[in-house]
């Protein structure tokens, strides 16, 4: 714009030159040092002043593991083991009639239930693995009598939890995985009846399906495939089972009494043997195998009395073709409560069952989590007399601990003599025993809070 | 200290309201551009926040377009795709009485779904999630949002959703550790989806949130995933929706930085002028200082001192006032936002280093850069000759024919930029620039020109008074001149702006006219003004269709969806003969539109969709969640309802390709002799107990729309009076200085016998024929700024065109405003001027 300049009328003016003479530097060093500081000072000054804005950018820490919806979930799942309010859901009181496959579905008047299977199996070369797969039916609330308005797609009570593991022995690694989805919109839920098609249960891509159309009978869902992956910690398992032998109910006629307050008890089947072939996925290799399963099923809303701890659970499938399996409720005083027991289960399925006064265990060995540093017990002698069994039972792997929501131990296990054979006595012990069955473990109440299930 | 520096240190606190104008100057420049770029910052924070709470970590989302998604989706991914990290979300607007004027999200969600998505919801103690899955209605907010409601754990929650009336329960607070979650979930409820669902009566869902791998594997999955989705979902990453929402502001954005810019260039005039009178007071000063030898550079070093600590002072005082008028300004951005775009609310503005940094620079940049030619000036003082002013001016004068054609070519230069065929907005207001930039220029020209005119009628209405008047304009143009160019632009500036206002409401106004055909309108409770929310219950849209009185219906089925386009609003008219009278086309063939509407067999285009995706009629529009579909362009109509544009389609057409029925809102034709309020009340006992809609007249709905349309323009009415008082201080700084170089001339006027009354009129007259040239230059600068503002900046900025309507009082306020402007900015020096007594002013004689 009109820029006024008064100028001399000299000749040095005429060049239109009015800047400063070149010897004397426009800003000196130092003017422009302390114009940066002043600026930067400003600036801090500013920054001071106005600070609190930045602290937008902090964000909550990604919460410790399980301290979200899955927690409550598996907390409200032990509470219904250990005994919530049990008002609102039918109680396990007396003896019933099972049918199948009805039976094989879900239960929702009830708390809880699980379909259980555990694996031993082999790989090409003997390789030794083991399998827990298991799904697990919470009620998060009793069931809603009246139909709820409005669209239902979502509408639930029931929350599914997964548990799968899967035990290396070649390579040592134990690796388990834990999920819950909701019990709707097909994310996770049961099919059992008639018209639903194939029996199933699932939970996204985890699943338990039969793989033909339902025939009558209990065994009328077999061959059952399962399939669970967790790609986050490289494990998948696909696997057909079909069962050696009949049904077995356990306890009463299949209602299984665990604390001595009535209803305190579960509707509790099971397949002692399955014969099983697939594939395992662990460490990057794909393993082909083949071996035998355990399956239980077992449905309850209230199960232990307040003053029972957990419980020691052993099923073992012996070579001479019998099937094992004893619990032993442990009371919170060390205690072992009465009403633990088991069953016998003989080569043609026939079965016989085991009161606490009929078999004895003996801890041998301890293994201390290196997670909490809780005790477990690690090997044991286990003792059924009326049935000739002296056995000792030693963890394929020590550390086969189910770090989840609540912890267990769930493992697989090796069953040999209690006493080395005499006509291999001289040799080194561990040698002189070879192991005369395989079967599984599961151990709740030593890690504090009480157990999901088993 | 030095001596220099005492000696400007005293002559700055011996002026002390010298200082505060300049400080002033700066610090208003500083604090309008500080102030806009913190209300965009905030509101863009806040959108972030909002979005990252609410969209969680997702990487992708799949969304159902028009149509909801599934319920089974899900499953489907989860079970055959192995997707596990996958949630389920329905999201719906509502409002509460508890509430009064907020938008609410219901953010309805799978709390097993959530843990990698929304951490948030398992923190604290407070939620009982069991209980938000299974108690029917319950809902979770922070404690913050129950506080402010007066809600209380177990106590009813009442919503209005979609024009259901609902009562949930609360079951838990969140306690938001973050203050990200806590600003985030400020308007948000958490349900579960199937309580959402409940609530808005349907199932399906919103959208899918998915975190997917990177990389090839995600890829991977991500076709996997698209093959399996249902016509019409798709599946897109987060940021790329996030980005779409933010688009919609651009413009917008664009507009407020150009007006906070101009805000800084007339504080770079006023600064100018400030420091350029603090140099002129010193003449003598400073040639006295060259005299016993000071050197130019000593001399520019302390002229340049004082520019950078009045500078830093200024802009010190600018980011403080810039952060508090930020503050209020954010009200009036996210109004606007929520009005126009989306439900957006802002708890806190955010101040950024880099905010304080870029006003910083600008008042340290700008007051050095205004104060080159006052310190050249000051540096040019020879010992002798820097007494002597004449030259000064004489040389101003010589400048006067140069910058004038500057003026001409700097206006011809901007002409031929906005001439340019492109849709560049930048280079539009560039052209702007230089078009207001060079009607400056001519300024001087101007003033020479009309002081010449005026002359001989002053002269012989005032006697030599008048002559000396007019002529003392010219005679220091070097001190007028720039004056009168910054009050050109600063009423010009305020005139263009009032036409363009003016216009664009003369515009909307007999837009309503015509497109508001029906009598009755009714449509859900909304949040967002410009939009309604979701769908009436079918019911009741049966029931008052047959309501007595009526003669035929219009519906219409909106839904906002990604596209190919951008956000896009899609929308499905069933329309009523009567109501066709609606449309204004701008293209297509009037005749056979209605017809091929109808049939469904093509789309009518907004205006701005049309013009920014470059469509005419006959060409194929897109259409979004159809997978390819696409539909001809039977005519493009005049829409002032969006800015990003609209596609109708008759409800053949919406439901061959979306499952997505119902209606959002019905037009109401009346029968004859029915009387509107009789209907509007038969309508509302119609309106079940548990139903909220919105009953509006012809009228009151066209009421509602222009207030949000004065709404909309509060914040332009902002800054338009923040330019105004910025250009204003520049003037009296001008003028100050201007009389006060004269002050010896008018001294001699006075020892010959003028009056003080004399002297004042005197001067009053010199400021008030500067503010008549002011407001004769602004008038053609102001048209033609609206003109700029209308049919480049609106067009390239919304796609809309505007009919420029041009009032006599616009202009005649114009002139009046330079004219009061003038004569108000000389009242004080013209004053103080009359009141110096002959002596004081004489004493260096």
């Amino acid at each position: 714009m009109s820029d006024a300049r008064s100028r001399d009328g000299t000749g040095r003016d005429e060049a239109g030159h009015d800047e400063p003479r070149r010897d004397e530097p426009i800003m000196s060093r130092l003017d422009w040092a302390a114009f940066a500081l002043i600026v930067f000072v400003a600036l801090l000054e500013g920054w001071l002043f106005f600070g609190p804005g930045r602290e937008r950018g902090s964000r909550a820490e990604e919460p410790a593991r399980g301290s979200s919806a899955d927690t409550v979930a598996a907390m409200s799942l032990a509470e219904a083991m250990g005994g919530g309010d049990p008002t609102g859901y039918a109680r396990a009181l007396e003896p019933r009639a099972f049918e199948f496959p009805a039976d094989h579905g879900a239960h929702p008047d009830f708390r809880t239930e699980w379909w259980y299977v555990t694996s031993n199996l082999e790989g090409p070369g003997g390789r030794r693995f083991g399998v827990h797969f298991t799904i697990f039916r919470s009620a998060l609330a009793p069931p809603v009598t009246s139909g709820a308005a409005g669209p239902d797609a979502w509408a639930t009570n029931d929350v599914y939890m997964g548990h799968f593991a899967v035990a290396d022995a070649a390579s040592g690694t134990f690796t388990e995985s834990e999920r819950f989805t909701r019990g709707a919109a097909g994310l996770a839920g049961t099919a059992s009846s008639p018209d639903a098609g194939r029996f199933r249960v699932w939970m996204d891509d985890w699943a338990m399906e039969s793989l033909t159309a339902p025939t009558p009978g209990a065994d009328g869902v077999f061959p059952l495939r399962l399939s669970a992956r967790d790609p986050d910690r490289g494990t998948a398992i696909d696997l057909v089972v079909t069962p050696e032998k009949p049904v077995v109910l356990q306890g009463d006629a299949g209602l299984s009494q665990k604390g001595a307050e009535p209803g305190n008890a579960s509707y509790y089947y099971s397949f002692t043997r399955l014969r099983t072939d697939g594939t395992i996925v662990t460490g990057g290799d794909t393993v082909a195998v083949a071996g035998r399963s355990w399956m239980d099923r077992e449905w309850s809303t209230s199960a232990l009395d307040a003053s029972q701890e957990g419980w020691d659970w052993f099923a073992l499938q012996l070579d001479d073709g019998r099937d094992l399996m004893v619990y032993r409720l442990r009371g919170l005083d060390g205690s072992t409560d009465p009403l633990s027991k088991g069953v016998l289960v003989a080569p043609d399925g026939s079965s016989t069952p085991v009161t606490s006064d009929d078999f004895a265990l003996e801890v041998l060995e301890t293994w201390e989590s290196p997670i909490d540093g809780a005790t477990y017990p690690s090997t044991w002698r286990v003792r059924v007399p009326s049935a000739d069994l002296d056995l000792r039972v030693r963890p394929l792997l020590r550390d086969q601990e189910m770090d989840v929501t609540v912890r267990y131990w769930e493992g697989a296990v090796e069953v040999l003599p209690a006493e080395p054979a005499s006509t291999t006595a001289t040799r080194g012990d561990a040698g002189a025993r070879e192991p005369i069955g395989r079967g599984y473990v599961e151990l709740t109440g030593y890690a504090g809070a009480r157990p999901p299930g088993g | 200290m030095s001596l220099l520096g005492r000696s400007s240190r005293r002559f700055l606190l011996r002026h002390p309201g010298q200082l505060a104008l300049t400080v002033l100057g700066v610090a208003l420049g500083v604090a309008v551009v500080v102030s806009i770029d913190l209300a965009i910052l905030s509101s863009r924070a806040a959108f972030e926040v909002s979005t990252e709470t609410v969209a969680g970590r997702a990487t992708h989302r799949i969304e159902g377009g028009a149509s909801r998604l599934p319920d089974g989706l899900i499953a489907t991914i989860r079970r055959d795709l192995g997707v596990r990290e996958s949630a389920p979300v329905v999201e719906a607007l509502g409002m509460s009485e508890a509430l009064p004027g907020r938008a609410l999200r219901i953010l309805g969600v799978d709390p097993f779904s959530e843990r990698p998505f929304r951490p948030w919801l398992g923190g604290g103690e407070g939620v009982d999630l069991p209980r938000l899955i299974v108690e029917p209605g319950g809902v979770v907010v922070t404690a913050a949002v129950a506080a402010e409601a007066g809600w209380e754990i177990d106590g009813p929650v009442q919503l209005v959703l979609e024009g259901r009336r609902v009562t949930g329960t609360l079951v838990g607070v969140i306690d938001a550790g973050g203050e990200l979650e806590r600003q985030g979930l400020r308007d948000v409820l958490i349900a579960d989806v199937g309580t959402a669902q409940s609530f808005l009566g349907e199932g399906g869902l919103d959208r899918i949130d998915l975190l997917l791998p990177e990389g090839e594997e995600g890829e991977r999955i991500v076709s996997a995933i698209d093959a399996v989705l249902p016509p019409g979902a798709e599946i897109s990453t987060a940021g790329a929706r996030a980005g779409d929402m933010q688009g919609m502001l651009r413009a917008f954005d664009l507009n407020l930085t150009a007006l906070s810019l101009l805000a800084l260039v007339f504080g770079m005039f006023l600064i100018y002028n400030a420091m350029t009178f603090s140099v002129v007071q010193r003449r003598e000063l400073l040639g006295g200082l060259r005299a016993i030898g000071v050197t130019r550079s000593e001399i520019f070093r302390m002229v340049m001192s004082e520019a950078f600590w009045t500078g830093l002072a200024g802009t010190a005082l600018g980011l403080v006032v810039g952060v508090a008028l930020g503050r209020g300004l954010v009200g009036l951005v996210t109004r606007t936002i929520n009005d126009l775009y989306f439900v957006l609310s802002v708890e806190s503005v955010t101040v950024t280093p880099g905010l304080i940094a870029k006003g910083a620079a600008l008042g340290l940049g700008a007051t050095l850069l205004a104060a080159v030619p006052a310190i050249r000036e000051a540096v040019a003082s020879e010992p002798r000759t820097s007494m002597v002013r004449s030259l000064g001016e004489a040389r101003a004068s010589d400048l006067v024919p140069r910058l004038g054609l500057a003026g001409v070519v700097m206006g011809l230069g901007g002409v031929g930029l906005l001439a340019v065929p492109t849709r560049s907005l930048g280079v539009g207001f560039g052209g702007l620039a230089l078009v207001v930039l060079g009607i400056a220029a001519l300024a001087p020209v101007v003033t020479v020109f009309v002081t010449r005119v005026v002359t001989p009628l002053l002269s012989r209405a005032v006697g030599i008074l008048g002559t000396m008047a007019a002529r003392g304009v010219i005679a220091s143009l070097s001190r007028t001149a720039p004056a009168i160019a910054s009050l050109v632009v600063a009423v010009s500036v305020t005139v263009g702006l009032g036409v363009m206002i003016a216009s664009f409401r003369s515009t909307l106004v007999s837009w309503l006219d015509y497109t508001l055909q029906a009598d009755v309108y009714v449509s859900p409770p909304s949040a967002v003004a410009s939009r309604a929310d979701g769908t009436l219950p079918p019911d009741l849209v049966e029931r008052l269709s047959g309501a007595p009185g009526i003669a035929g219906v219009s519906t219409y089925r909106g839904e906002i969806v990604p596209s190919d386009y951008g956000e896009l609003r899609i929308v499905a008219l069933d329309l009523d003969p009567r109501g066709e009278g609606a449309f204004r086309f701008r293209a297509g063939d009037a005749s056979s539109a209605f017809e091929r509407f109808r049939a469904g067999e093509a789309v009518l285009v907004s205006e701005p969709f049309a013009y920014r995706n470059r469509l005419a009629p006959g060409d194929a529009v897109r259409l979004p969640g159809t997978d390819g579909a696409t539909l001809p362009i039977a005519a493009v109509f005049s829409d002032f309802g969006s800015d990003q544009g609209v596609v109708m389609m008759g409800r053949v057409a919406w439901d061959r390709y979306f499952d997505a029925p119902g209606v959002t809102s019905l037009g109401i034709f009346l029968g004859e002799g029915a009387a509107t309020d009789d209907v509007i009340a038969g309508l509302e006992a119609l309106v079940g107990r548990d139903q909220s809609v919105v009953i509006n007249s012809n009228r009151s709905l066209r009421e509602g729309s222009l207030i949000v349309f004065d709404r909309t323009f509060a914040i332009t009415g902002v800054l338009r009076a923040l330019a105004f008082v910025v250009a204003f201080i520049g003037v009296i700084s001008a003028l100050m200085a201007l009389q006060l170089e004269r002050s010896r001339e008018l001294g001699v006027l006075r020892a010959n016998g003028l009056t003080p009354g004399q002297v004042w009129g005197m001067m009053t007259a010199q400021t008030g024929l500067m503010g008549a040239v002011a407001g004769i230059l602004a008038v053609p600068a102001g048209l033609a700024l609206a003109a700029v503002m209308i049919f480049v900046v609106n067009k390239r900025s919304f796609g809309w065109t505007l009919e420029m309507t041009v009032g006599p009082e616009i202009l005649a306020q114009s002139v009046a405003l330079a004219l009061i402007g003038a004569l108000a900015a000389g009242v004080w020096p013209a004053w103080r001027m009359s009141r110096t007594s002959p002596a004081l002013a004489l004493r260096d004689e």
